[in-house]
């Protein structure tokens, strides 16, 4: 009796792969992303030939750039049309659309070629846990991110506290109410922040926003 | 002589059939025509008949077909590259490693040979993994991380990102280990 059918149908199937975002490199994880789109983590791969397989990636609102990326780096969109200049930071493309991020960093990765478009559209993004159920429902796996999550201290339990080896116990005159935040942690509010006076730095050249931008707040918007 | 194309190139007319013409001799391109589309018959519709079209399209695809002749092996060796990375990571290695390992070994199964078995005999890759992984952990090789191979020496490298580790244990040869890979990908 050969079993071959069932092998060559687990073979060449093609599977939907979970990737959770959240507090991940998103180029990083646009590496990996794009690796299992254009399916070169089979041993069938041929460039020609799609044998990519799906991936739903969720909580891409809370993926996280390193060091000034945010407010430094932007999305430049150069169209043939009149007035489509736009120089866009990414705080501003992730406020309105959480999910292009992610996406930008994995076609970046993918290579220039005439499947890129087709395994581009087997990538589902999600900002939130919110997945609809006709695509959880063929999820069968799980790809990991490159970043360990960290545990938040806000978020370690009284359990932990209290399992947690301690070498030696401090004399109690030195012991402060530990991991109480609003001992030492005050929010300022924006009224005690200071203000600039003077308006350093270029004024951002002739450029069209994709926000409106009424004439009384020129002053206050900076864009580099 | 099987091209007759340089000395066919151009046939003169024979004198009886000269008669009143033009000046000079009118060459008959008929030999020259017939030896461009002998290799244009697959094709469909004006490049099977009309000889302008027939003849650029053949000088292309010869153009192109001699180019990919020797681009083919350059080809080749990335895709099995590619098919035995692939195939390595579901067991913990890389393509880097897993070759390291079986030269230093002198097991010298080319990458055409490693590509095949990857996907047709998957246990024998899997033994040939296990192999790669005793040797490192017998001899405490150290092969470069193919993606760090490159980076400038005062880089730091970053402590949340994971490298994908050699996964190896001490016991090896357990089979319950055998499926323990962590980074699959």
């Amino acid at each position: 009796m050969a079993f071959n059918k069932a092998q060559q149908l687990a073979t060449f199937s093609r599977v939907w792969y979970l990737f959770d975002a959240k507090w991940q490199c998103p180029h990083l994880s646009g590496e990996k992303i794009a690796r299992i789109l254009r399916g070169e983590h089979k041993p069938i791969y041929y460039p020609g030939e799609s044998t990519g397989d799906c991936v739903v990636a969720i909580n891409t609102r809370h993926v996280a750039l390193r060091n000034d990326a945010w407010r430094a780096e932007a999305l430049h969109v150069r169209r043939e049309y009149a007035k489509t200049r736009y120089d866009i930071p990414l705080f501003k493309l992730h406020e309105l659309d959480p999910t292009k991020v992610l996406h930008l960093c994995v076609l970046n990765c993918m290579p220039m070629d005439n499947t890129r478009r087709y395994d581009m559209a087997r990538l589902y993004t999600f900002p939130d846990d919110a997945v609809p159920a006709h695509l959880l429902r063929n999820v069968c796996d799980q790809i990991r991110g490159s970043r360990v999550i960290p545990k938040r201290l806000d978020n370690v339990t009284s359990d932990d506290i209290e399992k947690f080896p301690q070498m030696f116990k401090w004399p109690k005159e030195l012991v402060l109410d530990d991991l109480d935040r609003d001992k030492f942690v005050r929010i300022v509010p924006p009224e005690e922040i200071p203000k600039r006076q003077v308006m350093l730095g270029q004024r951002a050249g002739r450029q069209h926003y994709w926000f409106h931008v009424s004439t009384s707040r020129h002053e206050e918007v900076k864009i580099n | 002589m099987v091209f007759l194309t340089s000395l066919l190139r151009k046939l003169p007319t024979p004198e009886w059939l000269l008669k009143r013409t033009i000046p000079g001799n009118r060459t008959d391109n008929k030999w020259w025509r017939l030896e461009t589309f002998r290799f244009t018959f697959e094709s469909d519709g004006r490049r099977r008949q009309c000889f302008k079209v027939a003849y650029p399209y053949m000088r292309n695809r010869w153009r192109l077909a001699s180019r990919s002749r020797q681009f083919k092996p350059i080809f080749e060796a990335d895709l099995q590259d590619t098919r035995i990375d692939a195939a390595a990571r579901e067991h913990g290695l890389r393509q880097h490693t897993l070759t390291a390992s079986l030269k230093r070994q002198n097991i010298q199964l080319s990458p055409a040979i490693l590509a095949d078995l990857a996907i047709y005999e998957p246990r024998t890759f899997e033994c040939l993994n296990l192999i790669a992984k005793q040797h490192i952990l017998n001899t405490n090789l150290e092969v470069i991380d193919p993606e760090h191979e490159y980076d400038e020496q005062d880089i730091e490298p970053d402590p949340e990102e994971e490298q994908v580790p050699i996964h190896v244990d001490k016991h090896i040869l357990n089979p319950s280990l055998f499926q323990d890979v962590y980074n699959r990908f």
